[in-house]
């Protein structure tokens, strides 16, 4: 029971690598896993050629509500901040917290045997937080 | 009791932590340490006592027995060991006192995983740590009913324990106190100068966790006993029980320590943390202090909260800090880790960590400016230092980063020991700063300040409000 459990619901990583096909399709070729925020790690963020456009993302294989909790922390050094999460037919509260928060929603769904494929749900809202100071602090 | 009386202790947890007790030591009302550090580090500690107590006036010292450890899971107290494998068994025999007809649990020596050229011939064993080790042989070996031999094997329970070996235990807990930094100048060389080393400035009772009426009539005995043989006014007992027992037994606990003789108490509530705390578990504290100081108690929070200096008016005696990590315990310990830089907000009585602590900032529109954020959350002198442009520069300040020398590349940066200082003086002048002010405040002014900081917070001050309603009611009534 549990192996099978495990078959259907990639690990955190091959998330990761399906939401930086999606961004270097949206044309992110500045990407970075594990960017370490203080005493948090960004699981992904990209940016633009002139990093004018920032985009961090959490990916979460379970509790959504801890994502958004942690996401809304990237929004000081991000200008879009997604949660990302498998995609299943239990993704209500994952979407009820993307429209109450602005964080926006990307769904992750298995694609072929084991490749997985990252696409947006939801668009977040640009973050009024961010500071340019803190953000090149983490891109250094 | 006169106010200026009241006490703020600074325990000292790690030899790193030296640096702060040299810089600011000599404005607390004297340092604490655990029993087991004073083992491990009683070179440097016995030196900064005798300093210390030297000064004018002297800022006196009190070592924590710690003897509950010994009613925890044994794992508290034990670790692996590497030794050489022949002598593995005859060590773990010996120091843990197991017989040669009984049988050693074959999960206490095992392989080293992966092994050194120097470890080739090494095992590890799952052995009682030394401080502890000392502190058994100190308390429990000249007890006859065998208690030392149960020491790392099993939690010592009440039943263990006769009327005769209460008193002995009881007397070897005191004498250790009295007599640990003695010994340490127990030699020739020092001879003509031993009489002259100070004595610790509060003595304290062995202690267990109470969390039944079982435990507490155990704790009785042991309090009586501690009465009778600990004669001077110095004398402590120390009560440790968890949340729900004070909570469901808080009539019992008043009228027990109301009979004890000892006037000074030093409370450890396990589980309690103030800041979420539920409003009945946080009036069972804040009753317990004020009922007790009523009946001509002194209560000290051996490991108080955030909140806990704003109970000053309302009969709290002292309270205990550690420089570093944080304010509030369980009995349980957790793994220490590596340190995070955490930072004290003063305004909200909380320490959390930097990045946790600017989202607080950023959520709830404070510190916009520099003038802002000395208003709303600092003006210490550590933040009027780096807070020059408000919250923006919290972050770099506070929360600096970098890779350690031994992994210049990577993979986690830690905290640099700048930013780790400059928490943690900002900890202590908040703390220093919230004591002064609450050993000549009112409870009226208490209440007012409550009510002042919880205006500048939006959200996250739910703690502050559970407790200004609690103060509320007890200046009513």
């Amino acid at each position: 029971m549990a192996q099978a459990k495990n078959k259907n619901n990639p690990s955190e990583k091959k998330m990761v690598e399906a939401i930086s096909d999606l961004f270097r399709r949206e044309g992110y070729n500045n990407q970075r896993t594990e960017s370490q925020f203080c005493e948090k790690f960004i699981d992904f963020i990209c940016w633009d050629k002139k990093a004018t456009k920032v985009v961090a993302v959490e990916a979460k294989v379970k509790s959504p509500a801890k994502a958004f909790k942690q996401a809304s922390m990237y929004r000081y050094v991000a200008d879009y901040v997604y949660v990302a999460v498998l995609r299943n037919g239990r993704n209500e509260r994952a979407i009820e917290l993307a429209i109450a928060t602005g964080i926006g929603l990307i769904f992750v769904r298995r694609d072929t045997l084991d490749r997985y494929y990252a696409k947006i749900k939801i668009v977040p809202i640009k973050s009024n937080y961010k500071d340019e100071n803190l953000t090149k602090y983490i891109l250094d | 009791m006169n106010e200026r009386e009241k006490k703020f202790f600074l325990r000292i947890g790690s030899n790193k932590e030296k640096q702060y007790i040299k810089k600011i030591g000599t404005l607390f009302s004297g340092l604490m340490v655990k029993a087991n550090y004073f083992e491990s580090a009683h070179g440097m500690l016995s030196g900064t006592f005798l300093k210390f107590n030297s000064l004018l006036p002297p800022v006196g010292y009190v070592i924590d027995p710690i003897t509950y450890v010994f009613g925890r899971d044994p794992r508290y107290i034990k670790s692996w060991q590497k030794i050489n494998k022949d002598k593995a068994e005859d060590k773990l025999r010996s120091e843990l006192r197991i017989e040669a007809n009984e049988e050693l649990p074959s999960d206490w020596i095992r392989e080293i995983e992966t092994p050194t050229k120097a470890q080739k011939n090494k095992v590890e064993i799952y052995n009682i740590k030394k401080a502890y080790q000392n502190l058994a042989d100190a308390y429990f070996s000249n007890i006859d009913n065998n208690l030392l031999c149960m020491v790392g094997k099993r939690p010592l329970i009440g039943n263990d324990f006769n009327a005769n070996s209460i008193n002995t235990f009881v007397k070897n807990v005191i004498s250790y106190q009295e007599q640990a930094v003695t010994r340490h100048y127990d030699t020739t060389k020092y001879s003509d100068f031993r009489e002259t080393v100070p004595k610790p400035s509060i003595v304290l009772s062995p202690y267990f966790l109470i969390e039944n009426q079982e435990d507490l009539n155990f704790m009785l005995e042991i309090w009586r006993s501690f009465d009778t043989q600990y004669g001077e006014g110095n004398g402590a007992i120390v009560l440790q029980c968890t949340t729900n027992f004070l909570e469901d037994n808080h009539n019992r606990l008043v009228d027990a320590i109301s009979n004890i003789e000892k006037n000074i108490i030093f409370l450890w509530i396990d589980g309690f943390y103030e800041e979420n705390a539920s409003s009945t578990q946080l009036e069972a504290y804040v009753k317990f202090v004020s009922e007790t100081s009523s009946n001509g108690k002194n209560i000290a929070n051996l490991y108080a909260g955030g909140l806990s200096p704003l109970l000053f008016p309302f009969g709290l005696y002292g309270i205990v800090n550690n420089i570093g990590y944080g304010m509030q315990r369980d009995a349980e310990p957790v793994e220490g880790g590596i340190p995070t830089a955490q930072f004290y907000i003063p305004t909200l009585h909380i320490r959390q960590q930097v990045l946790a602590s600017y989202d607080l900032f950023i959520r709830n529109e404070l510190g916009n400016s520099n003038n802002d954020f000395y208003r709303d959350i600092c003006s210490c002198p550590i933040c009027k230092e780096g807070i020059k442009n408000g919250v923006r520069d919290f972050i770099p300040f506070y929360g600096q980063m970098d890779y350690p020398k031994s992994k210049p590349e990577g993979p986690k940066k830690y905290p640099t020991s700048a930013a780790l200082k400059r928490c943690t003086f900002h900890f202590l002048f908040s703390r220093l700063r919230e004591f002064k002010w609450a050993l000549s405040a009112t409870k009226q002014e208490v209440i007012t300040k409550i009510e002042q900081e919880s205006n500048i917070w939006r959200s996250n001050k739910d703690h502050m409000e559970r407790l200004k309603t609690i103060l509320e009611d007890i200046t009513s009534t």
